[in-house]
């Protein structure tokens, strides 16, 4: 098509904005990023929101969710064994587990991002030890590091807290060394280093801008994951402990009443799978976005 | 080959070394080794060849050895992943095969869109529903355990599919339905962590293979697009996706022993758990260094395999240094 605008610059989109445009059409991945932005405001202002407090305890044990037969809008998602509002509990809980995450996952990506960097950047011996070291790292699987690391800690949101970040690290050092290795190697890096750039100046001019969307995609991945070990080892009981309102320890905790209350095991079950949910198809919208610009 | 082989053995190793150095610093016990005088180095030996001797202390809470508690305790594991990774290469070769054929096609969007929730359910909760619908409802599967209580089948192997032949020949049948139907709910929910990866890694080489020119000129020659998938496609399609496959091997394990704790089933995950419980510093450090050494062989031993039957994972290796 004859461009008419003799004046106006055609701008060129860095690589993240192209990205992100790509990533507005799929719908499928914004749903997930809108509910994601649920869960967010959730953990931020669910104390406001809930209808009951934390300790409340209603005279009515094991009462229904609302849409059955004997349940009570009161508690629209019934109670549990010591008449505790489980949606309330719920709304508590994603402070802990979906907060916990944001936050093992910001803490690992801050200590693992710079450290992938530098190895990625250097050459040699020392980035061959590295290399060695981090796949080492990555044939153990994160929820066995973090169980490793709680049954020496000790049980405890904040030690499994601990825990995960210390087995998110290594995956987070790992992908951006990829990252910046395979970046580092094409030809436009070599020009601007001919050019005399100094190593600072390809990083934050060269490298950094092209690998942003592969670092944003690793940060999804690693938010899904933690988050199904926060909840996996809250309900194999190392993890949060029981009146805490953590998703996977009210799981766990309830666990025992399969049967005479579906409920109290169904809801906590849904709401994890529904945050594991969004976060991966955002992650997988982000994926889909990237791999389009390379074709 | 041989110096791929050494490279690996190599990092096998090193591995193992570090697994050691991180038991050694975090032990809480100073009593497991004999007192050695001298520096930690000369002390971190004799742990690392106690650890290679298989002598890995005694339990504080039990008093037994911790090696002949992980014996009879790892088999039941074991046989559990075993069977989900069968059960998921029965059903993820086929889908990843056709999710990977029809690229850009409704029955590949339907197929991944279906494993995206499918390694989205914690599988713990999926046991749970599982347990409840199928087994509390319907009455289909035991809920618990490995097999009747009323049976008497001798550990010799610890696989109970296999100790069974020890029984006598009129009591192996029921011995044996009645072990199938106990690990029969385990397997399917186990199953899921790694149908999704074959299914994800799969569809993804089998889209790459599908668009090389030898397939083209398969096509050409008038082969069915079955006999280009049979013969040409899977044949390169599989080898590759191997090693991520071993990777996954100490995923299914540690979810594994998560969903011990859901089917009471008698493995090292419970034994884990319950020694974090009591504080059984001892048992706690042989078994996760058993289960680390373990998750490490099981990789290396499948990349290994692959270079063996996939001579472009040697290449892949050589460039990368």
């Amino acid at each position: 098509m004859l461009n008419t605008n003799v004046f106006a610059e055609t701008t060129i989109s860095s690589a993240l904005q192209r990205v992100l445009e790509r990533f507005k059409d799929n719908s499928i991945a914004m749903i997930g990023f809108w509910v994601l932005l649920g869960f967010v405001a959730l953990a931020l202002f669910g104390p406001l929101i809930a209808p009951y407090t934390l300790d409340f305890q209603s005279d009515n044990l094991l009462q229904p969710p609302s849409w059955n037969q004997s349940g009570h809008v009161d508690n629209f998602f019934g109670t549990d064994d010591l008449g505790r509002d489980v949606l309330s509990r719920l709304i508590y809980g994603c402070q802990l587990t979906f907060g916990g995450g944001l936050i093992v996952v910001t803490f690992a990506a801050l200590i693992g991002i710079p450290l992938g960097i530098f190895s990625g950047m250097s050459r040699g011996v020392k980035s061959s030890v590295l290399h060695h070291v981090m796949d080492t790292a990555l044939s153990i699987p994160s929820l066995l590091i973090a169980i490793m690391v709680v049954s020496f800690l000790g049980t405890g949101l904040e030690n499994t807290l601990i825990a995960i970040a210390l087995a998110q690290i290594p995956q987070f050092i790992r992908f951006t060394y990829i990252a910046v290795s395979t970046e580092i190697q094409k030809e436009y890096i070599t020009a601007i280093r001919l050019d005399g750039a100094t190593n600072y100046r390809i990083l934050k001019h060269g490298v950094l801008p092209n690998i942003a969307d592969s670092i944003v995609f690793q940060i999804s991945r690693s938010f899904s994951s933690s988050l199904i070990d926060i909840t996996a080892l809250g309900f194999i009981g190392i993890g949060a402990q029981a009146p805490l309102p953590e998703w996977g320890a009210m799981l766990g905790g309830s666990k025992d009443l399969l049967f005479s209350a579906p409920w109290t095991v169904t809801l906590p079950g849904f709401v994890i799978m529904t945050s594991i949910l969004s976060v991966n198809m955002v992650g997988e919208g982000l994926r889909q976005a990237m791999l389009e610009g390379v074709d | 080959m041989l110096r791929y082989f050494i490279r690996r053995i190599n990092l096998l190793v090193i591995t193992f070394l570090i697994i050691n150095l991180i038991a050694f610093f975090f032990q809480k016990n100073q009593t497991i080794f004999i007192e050695t005088d001298g520096n930690w180095l000369s002390q971190y030996l004799v742990f690392v060849w106690n650890n290679l001797n298989g002598d890995l202390g005694v339990s504080s809470i039990t008093g037994k050895p911790v090696f002949d508690e992980l014996i009879s305790f790892l088999p039941a594991t074991l046989e559990l992943c075993f069977s989900a990774f069968l059960l998921s290469f029965i059903v993820g070769i086929p889908l990843g095969t056709l999710a990977g054929i029809y690229h850009q096609h409704w029955i590949r969007n339907l197929i991944l869109s279906v494993t995206m929730v499918g390694y989205s359910i914690p599988v713990f909760w999926l046991a749970l529903l599982l347990v409840m619908n199928s087994s509390l409802l319907l009455g289909w599967f035991p809920v618990s355990g490995r097999y009747d209580l009323l049976l008497e089948i001798p550990q010799i192997t610890g696989f109970g599919i296999i100790d069974v032949m020890w029984l006598e020949p009129q009591a192996r049948w029921p011995a044996l339905m009645s072990i199938v139907s106990h690990l029969a709910l385990p397997t399917l929910v186990l199953a899921v962590v790694p149908t999704t990866e074959v299914i994800r890694q799969l569809s993804n080489s089998m889209a790459k293979v599908m668009s090389e020119n030898y397939i083209k000129a398969a096509a050409t020659k008038g082969l069915s697009k079955w006999q280009i998938v049979t013969r040409h496609a899977l044949h390169n399609a599989l080898p590759p996706i191997l090693p991520s496959l071993g990777l996954q091997f100490g995923n299914v394990l540690t979810m594994a022993m998560v969903l011990e704790v859901v089917f009471a089933w008698p493995g090292i995950g419970r034994w884990l758990i319950s020694s974090i419980y009591q504080q059984d510093y001892v048992a706690i450090q042989g078994g996760m260094l058993a289960v680390a050494t373990l998750v490490i062989i099981t990789f290396v031993l499948t990349d290994l395999f692959t270079a063996l039957i996939h001579p472009l994972r040697r290449r892949e290796v050589y460039a990368q240094h």
